[in-house]
C-alpha cells in the first residue's frame, strides 16, 4: 500500500492511497498518517482511494478508526473515486451510509 | 529490495521476457532469461536464484516439471508459475511443488510486480500448503496457521475459478480470503505448529470451499466484536467491543462474505464452515 497527502485548502488535505489496504503493518498508516494531520490542525481529509486495488475487513476498519478519530474533533471525512467493487465492500458493510463518497476528488472537494 | 535479489524468467515467448522485463525493470533485481525448462535447469545448475518465474507450457521440459526439479536441486529457489491456460490440473501440479504463487496470462505488470516483491519478502519455507488428496473436482489440503500462507493460496484460488466473470472470481477470492484468516488468526491463534485443512469441491452446479480450524469454534448469535451482530442503523458499533477487548481494527469477514457468496454455512461447534457460490452456465440467467 502507497500513501501521500496533499493539502488543497487551508485545513483540507487529500490523502491518496494506492494498492492494498489489507490486514497488516502497512495499512496502520492510514489511521497514523489521520492522527498526524489532525495534529496539524486539518479538519477535512479526503481519502482519494481511486488507486486502491483491494480491500478487506481490516481495511475497512481502518476508515472507521479514521473516521471516529476525525468525528471526534468535529471534522469531515469524505471518500473519493471508489471502484465498483471497493465501493462493493462499504456498501455491503452497511457503511456507505456513514461515509461520503464522490466520484472524483474534485467533486469531493467542492462539496460543502 | 536488496539489489542482490536474482530472477530467472523462463518462457519460450520472447515477448514475456520483454514485458516481465519492462515491468521489474525500476525495482533494481538482476534478471537472466531462459527459453525453455532445459535451459533454465542448465542455468540453475551452476546458478543459485532467489526466484524463478515460469511459463507452463514449452517445448522440452514444461514449467511445472521444472519446479519440481527446482524444489530438489535448489530448495531456497522461490518458484513462481504462469500460465495461458489455467487448469485445476495445473494448479494442483503447482501447489504440490510447492510453487509460490499462480497466474495466469494476460496479467497486470501492477500484480505481477507485487507478486513478485511478495515472494521476494516471504522466507523461504516448505511445507506450509500440503496438498493432501487432489482430482480436478475435490482438492484437500492442509495449512500451516500463518497469516501469509493465507495470501499465497488465494492466488491458486483465483484461477479455480476462471469460468466465473471477472468479478464472481474477486467476490470468492475476498470471501475464502476472509474466512481462511479467521480461521488461522482465530482457530489456530496465527499459530505455525497448528493447522488449518481447506477442501475445494466443484460440482456441476456450484463451487464449494470448506474450511476447518482448530479452534474452540464459536456461536454467530454470540459475536458481539464482529458487524454481523450490528444493529442496521449502527453499521459499526461493533467497534467499540474490539476497541475494549484490544483487537485490531476489523470485524467484517462475515458480514462481507455473507454478501459476496450465495451460501455459508457454519457447523454447530462453528470452527468449520463450508463457502458456496453458485456457478451459472454462459446464457443462464438467475431465477428468483
Amino acid at each position: 500500500m502507497e500513501i501521500s497527502h496533499s493539502e488543497i485548502a487551508p485545513g483540507t488535505v487529500v490523502v491518496n492511497l494506492a494498492g492494498k489496504v489489507m490486514l497488516g503493518s502497512e495499512s496502520e498508516q492510514i489511521t497514523d498518517r489521520v492522527s498526524e494531520l489532525l495534529r496539524e490542525g486539518k479538519r477535512t481529509i479526503i481519502f482519494n482511494i481511486a488507486a486502491v486495488t483491494a480491500i478487506d475487513s481490516t481495511g475497512i476498519g481502518r476508515f472507521i478508526s479514521s473516521y471516529n478519530k476525525i468525528a471526534a474533533v468535529g471534522g469531515q471525512m469524505r471518500m473519493a473515486g471508489a471502484a465498483h467493487y471497493l465501493f462493493k465492500a462499504f456498501h455491503v458493510s452497511r457503511l456507505d451510509t456513514v461515509f461520503r463518497f464522490y466520484p472524483s476528488v474534485e467533486e469531493a472537494c467542492q462539496a460543502g | 529490495m536488496s539489489a542482490s535479489n536474482t530472477i530467472l524468467i523462463v518462457d519460450d515467448d520472447a515477448d514475456i521476457h520483454r514485458l516481465l522485463a519492462a515491468a521489474l525493470a525500476g525495482e533494481n533485481y538482476s534478471i537472466q532469461d531462459a527459453y525453455d525448462g532445459l535451459q533454465a535447469l542448465s542455468l540453475l545448475e551452476t546458478t543459485p536464484f532467489d526466484l524463478v518465474i515460469t511459463d507452463i507450457r514449452m517445448p522440452g521440459l514444461d514449467g511445472l516439471e521444472l519446479s519440481r526439479r527446482i524444489r530438489a536441486l535448489r530448495p531456497a529457489t522461490k518458484v513462481l508459475v504462469m500460465t495461458a491456460e489455467s487448469t485445476p490440473a495445473s494448479v494442483i501440479s503447482a501447489l504440490r511443488n510447492e510453487a509460490l504463487g499462480y497466474f495466469s496470462k494476460p496479467f497486470s505488470l501492477e500484480a505481477v510486480t507485487d507478486m513478485v516483491a511478495r515472494a521476494l519478502s516471504t522466507p523461504a519455507s516448505h511445507g506450509d500448503i500440503e496438498v493432501l488428496s487432489a482430482i480436478p473436482h475435490w482438492i484437500s489440503l492442509q495449512l500451516r496457521c500463518k497469516l501469509e500462507v493465507a495470501d499465497r493460496l488465494i492466488l491458486f484460488v483465483r484461477e479455480m475459478g476462471t469460468d466465473l466473470s471477472p468479478d464472481e472470481r474477486e467476490d470468492v477470492g475476498a470471501a475464502f480470503r476472509e474466512l481462511l484468516m479467521n480461521a488461522i488468526e482465530h482457530g489456530g491463534h496465527s499459530d505455525p505448529s497448528k493447522t488449518v485443512r481447506v477442501d475445494y469441491v466443484r460440482t456441476a452446479k456450484s463451487m464449494i470451499y470448506k474450511i476447518w480450524d482448530p479452534g474452540e469454534g464459536f456461536s454467530l448469535d454470540d459475536l458481539p466484536h464482529a458487524a454481523i451482530s450490528n444493529s442496521p442503523d449502527a453499521p459499526y458499533e461493533h467497534m467499540e467491543v474490539r476497541e475494549k477487548l484490544g483487537l485490531r481494527a476489523g470485524g467484517f469477514g462475515i458480514l462481507l462474505t455473507r454478501n459476496l457468496v450465495d451460501e455459508l454455512i457454519y457447523n454447530q461447534k462453528g470452527n468449520e464452515v463450508l463457502l458456496i457460490k453458485y456457478v451459472k452456465k454462459p446464457g443462464e440467467t438467475e431465477r428468483h
